[in-house]
């Protein structure tokens, strides 16, 4: 018998390419913003609304579904570049695939590229994409215990946007149990109620975003 | 199921590993596995069995070592053991912590 030791991250390849995503967006100042939740959240709902903030030829999208493109679709009916990945069945986004779509895509004048990746609170999390921030979205409907349920992406996140506020008195949703199980797993993480129906929140959700954006342009320079 | 696309990258990483050891038999492949991954063990075992089925790796076996999430405190300097990924010192409530163990994903060694 002869034991040999390896000691490499499983996740070393996704890594390496994620490491090369990270240096193309500092490269050329785009700030990256990786969305994150569980499928029905209203990522995309909510993301048209922030887009209705931003200016059209700034920003691209690219959206990450297992099967059609109709994300990509509505984003490109609001005058935004989306790019669609179908992963046929995968269960997230890995940095490959973000480099392939960059590859195929026009990036002249971004500054501003969002990756709304596969409705999924588990897998997403573990694969770095190049990003600078992890974003969650989660929402009243979904109950107050999903931090708790889903630790890993609560964890990983920069900033936590707390979606279907118009909905919270239907669903007697408990915002103050929401926060203690928010912060038991990210003490601290920031968090903005929103509703991407009646447009609250989005001001101080974009207001974030043009922060990242300073502090991207700051960096590549 | 990101278990399969797990297995996919171990089953890449112990084939480099063979192609330097080609008179070799593989017994087995220990990984070390974080707790704070999220990660069914019975499903990363199925994917990695399935896999190997027809290849130079078949009959090792995936031995999946989990390790506990571990914590020191940065106020009261106490070192302990995160339970239920809540992220507070149980002896002084601060949550100003030092996270030293439960995040590795990797390949630790093969046996032949």
């Amino acid at each position: 018998m002869s034991v040999i030791t390896v000691e490499r991250r499983i996740l070393q390849k996704n890594d390496e390419i994620a490491v090369a995503n990270r240096h193309y967006f500092l490269r050329n100042g785009i700030a990256v913003i990786n969305l994150l939740s569980s499928p029905g959240a209203g990522k995309t709902t909510l993301l048209e609304r922030t887009l209705q903030h931003l200016d059209p030829p700034t920003v691209m999208v690219i959206e990450g579904d297992v099967q059609t493109d109709r994300d990509a679709q509505r984003i490109a009916a609001l005058g935004f570049r989306a790019v669609q990945i179908v992963t046929h069945g995968g269960c997230h986004l890995d940095a490959g695939l973000i480099r392939d779509a960059m590859n195929s895509a026009d990036l002249s004048g971004v500054s501003l590229l969002f990756i709304e990746n596969v409705g999924n609170l588990v897998c997403p999390a573990c694969f770095d994409l190049g990003e600078d921030h992890k974003v969650v979205i989660s929402s009243t409907t979904e109950g107050e215990d999903k931090p708790i349920k889903y630790p890993r992406v609560f964890r990983e996140a920069s900033l936590c946007l707390l979606n279907k506020m118009d909905l919270a008195p239907v669903v007697e949703f408990d915002q103050e149990a929401y926060g203690k199980h928010v912060h038991a797993v990210h003490p601290g993480l920031e968090i903005i109620n929103v509703s991407a129906k009646t447009g609250q929140g989005l001001p101080a959700w974009v207001d974030w975003l043009s922060h990242a954006q300073q502090d991207k342009l700051r960096a590549s320079r | 199921m990101h278990e399969l696309s797990l297995a996919r990258e171990i089953v890449a990483i112990v084939d480099e590993i063979m192609l330097q050891h080609p008179e070799k038999s593989l017994k087995c492949v220990r990984v070390k596995v974080g707790e704070l991954n999220p990660l069914i063990p019975d499903q990363l075992q199925s994917c990695y069995e399935a896999l190997i089925a027809d290849s130079k790796l078949v009959g090792s076996r995936l031995e999946i070592i989990r390790i506990p999430v571990r914590a020191q405190c940065r106020k009261c300097a106490r070192d302990f053991r995160l339970e239920q990924f809540s992220f507070c010192c149980p002896h002084c409530e601060s949550t100003g912590l030092d996270i030293n163990s439960g995040d590795e994903l990797m390949v630790s060694e093969v046996e032949f």
